[in-house]
């Protein structure tokens, strides 16, 4: 593997957030997070893309600050019985962490997949709008 | 809210780097880093790595290994192997629409007292019939078990995870049914011997 230290990038973007957790390659110390709501004020904005690249933006200088050269990712949309792709922020999000300069590693998805679970939301005929 | 951040800004300074080393079975190379103030702290993280990073080998990037810290010496983590998976994404690029895909599950004990749980999956190049998934399963099984009985946990795990254990239930499936692919899809330690060397906490791996 490439010299330095690295961690790991855990995104889980939904379709009202994006949460971003840079841990080490353990998973069990957490060097910075962030959230939509640290960095706008809207809630409708939280997980819009732009938003993602703020936080990425934030992250990635806190994270360098403490030595890493390098991130994996886990990619995670909200899963379940809810959708199994990433929201908007997902993408925006790792673009951003390897415009600001830390290196990408592998790229996971991470979406939890039930093996057989409960219904989900919506009723029978479905969502009616 | 003052007194709390700067309590957490003390006890990042103190925070000391582990480097972590995959187990003796993969050469000791070094896996990662992990931060902790107190090296007790770090027996039993789980850190993940793929084949492909510790051998250098591109081909083998699709097989996640899971080693658990078991002993802290100065700023070296030791760990042993605690499984190993297939990432997602490639086993769905296996299955395929009009085939099988015939999943079993083995538990199999290893000679140095391991119980290991194998998961071998095989693909087949078109739809086969229920009873020939069903003998494909028993083969498979029977093909592990025979395999497995005779080797310890380090020679069983380079065998699946070299690809030789799903080779073999090739050779012996495809008698049945055409098969695309056989893949050892995940194992896992169930059980460790109660002899096993050096400080590993006393409740078992999780099954993850």
């Amino acid at each position: 593997m490439a010299e330095g230290k690295w961690g790991i990038a855990h995104i889980y973007a939904s379709f009202n957030n994006t949460l971003i957790t840079i841990t080490d390659m353990t998973g069990a110390e957490t060097l910075a997070k962030i959230s939509g709501g640290m960095v706008v004020k809207a809630a409708r904005d939280e997980s819009s893309p732009y938003t993602a690249m703020q936080m990425a933006m934030q992250v990635a200088e806190a994270v360098k600050d403490k030595g890493l050269v390098g991130v994996h990712v886990k990619v995670r949309a909200p899963g379940g019985n809810k959708q199994r792709s990433p929201g908007p922020g997902a993408q925006a999000a790792i673009r951003a962490l390897a415009r600001a300069g830390l290196r990408i590693g592998r790229i996971e998805d991470v979406t939890p997949i039930p093996h057989d679970g409960t219904k989900p939301a919506g009723g029978k005929r479905g969502r009616r709008v | 809210m003052a007194r709390r951040t700067q309590r957490k800004s003390d006890a990042r300074k103190a925070k000391q780097w582990y480097k972590v080393l995959a187990p003796e079975m993969f050469g000791r190379a070094p896996v990662g880093e992990t931060m902790s103030y107190d090296p007790d702290k770090v027996v039993g993280r789980v850190i993940e790595t793929t084949l492909g990073d510790l051998t250098n080998n591109f081909s083998k990037q699709n097989t996640k290994l899971r080693f658990r810290v078991d002993k802290v010496a100065g700023d070296s983590a030791y760990t042993r192997f605690v499984g190993h998976e297939m990432t997602t994404d490639y086993i769905r690029s296996l299955v395929k629409r009009r085939t099988s895909r015939i999943d079993a599950i083995v538990d199999v004990t290893t000679t140095d007292g391991f119980q290991v749980r194998v998961k071998p999956s095989c693909f087949t190049v078109k739809r086969a019939r229920a009873n020939q998934v069903k003998s494909i399963r028993e083969l498979s099984k029977q093909v592990v078990l025979t395999k497995a009985t005779g080797l310890d946990l380090s020679q069983l795990i380079q065998e699946v995870v070299l690809g030789k254990l799903s080779l073999d239930i090739y050779k012996e499936a495809k008698a049945v049914y055409p098969l695309r692919r056989v893949e050892v899809r995940k194992t896992e330690i169930v059980t460790e011997p109660a002899s096993a060397p050096a400080a590993i906490p006393s409740s078992t791996v999780p099954a993850a």
